[in-house]
């Protein structure tokens, strides 16, 4: 189902319902499916858990709430709340993104908003100047030119790589990993306190970052 | 106030327009100076040409981006995935040359060698929404070019600046 709206507050709520049902906003079945239009008014709407969204938004907030499917969110300026979802792609110019779990391919961009993602499966996360962080994935690829990186996994066969421009880097591994490694900063330190291997991959490169890999406690 | 009215109808042209931009290019002149900035720029630039295929064009530099023009739909979206593939492991001094590209399909106005027009206007604004490397095309190209859309991922209804009603967007594959 496709959420249009400018400047409201969208919340999407997946439940245990049968039906899609809306509130401040007109619900119409379009060529691709039911479409919910809103204006200035707050939009709550619940669908059936592991529902497929599509929200297009200008400002305000949007709050994906309980488990859904597969979510897509772009917006121009909104910050993106995303509580569990299948498959994910956030995009906010310049709102903040924060994903609390996704079991399966993760992408989020904002320019110059945070990016908090929690539990995925795998990420892949575009930044100008705003900081990420990554709580635990498996497999995760971050751009970011400016802002910091922290990536924690506890995998023990991660898949890590990250980019920076000046933004410094912290990825996290299990204390008895031994990834193998390509840990590279032309101007800054790096360090790192894990075992080299050949369990997964930590690929960090960062012109005037400095770059820390280090082991959970 | 001396009112001056639109007269003369400026032709038009009809193709694919396209925005590629370097990701973080405010930042990185901020941080590492003009000096790269423009071998940044001089980088993507002669990469793009060499991309070019007939009946394409660079219609303008934008500081940190370019315009380009294609007459045919499917070698526009063909020539800017490899332009992606070929900037992917590219750097200048340890920067990495990061670019993203918004296209779109349409009938801008042409003035001189420039294009002008709300076509143009939109594929600037939707390349905002790309990550570096991707290239996001709008529900016109889809139209004009329906054979891409086996490589397209639908993002939906996005609002770009400027414009009130919202346009889909699609992501190309990789």
């Amino acid at each position: 189902m496709t959420i249009i709206a400018r400047s409201a507050k969208v919340t999407v709520r997946a439940a245990s319902v049968s039906e899609v049902s809306a509130k401040g906003g007109s619900l119409t079945r379009g060529p691709s499916g039911l479409v919910v239009g809103g204006g200035a008014a707050a939009i709550t709407v619940v669908v059936p858990d592991h529902t497929d969204i599509v929200v297009g938004a200008v400002s305000g907030k949007v709050v994906c709430e309980g488990l859904l499917g597969a979510v897509t969110v772009t917006a121009s300026s909104s910050n993106i709340s995303i509580e569990m979802a299948e498959r994910i792609d956030a995009r906010s110019a310049s709102g903040r993104i924060d994903v609390g779990t996704c079991q399966g391919e993760c992408n989020a961009l904002s320019k110059s908003g945070a990016i908090r993602i929690g539990r995925v499966g795998s990420a892949d996360v575009s930044a100008v100047s705003g900081k990420v962080t990554v709580g635990d994935a498996e497999h995760a690829n971050v751009r970011c030119v400016s802002g910091s990186v922290s990536v924690a996994t506890t995998s023990e066969n991660p898949d890590i790589k990250v980019r920076t421009v000046s933004g410094g880097v912290e990825v996290v591994v299990p204390r008895d990993a031994s990834p193998r490694t390509n840990l590279r900063a032309k101007i800054r330190s790096v360090d790192c306190e894990c075992e080299s291997g050949d369990k997964g991959f930590v690929d960090v490169e960062s012109l005037s970052g400095r770059i820390r890999v280090v082991c959970a406690r | 106030m001396r009112e001056v009215t639109a007269t003369t109808a400026q032709p038009t042209t009809t193709g694919a327009i396209a925005f590629c931009d370097i990701v973080g290019f405010t930042e990185l002149t901020a941080d590492h100076g003009d000096e790269l900035a423009l071998a940044l720029v001089e980088r993507h630039e002669t990469l793009t040409r060499a991309l070019l295929p007939g009946g394409a064009r660079i219609v303008k530099q934008l500081g940190d981006g370019l315009l380009l023009f294609f007459r045919d739909a499917d070698g526009a979206v063909d020539a800017l995935i490899q332009l992606h593939d070929d900037t992917r492991s590219v750097s200048v001094d340890g920067v990495p040359l990061w670019v993203r590209t918004g296209l779109h399909w349409g009938s801008p106005r042409v003035r001189g060698d420039d294009l002008i027009g709300h076509d143009v206007n939109l594929a600037s604004r939707v390349v905002a929404l790309a990550a570096p490397g991707e290239l996001l095309v709008t529900d016109a190209y889809v139209a004009a070019c329906p054979s891409a859309r086996k490589r397209l991922v639908e993002l939906g209804p996005v609002f770009v600046k400027g414009v009130s009603d919202p346009i889909g967007v699609w992501r190309v594959a990789g």
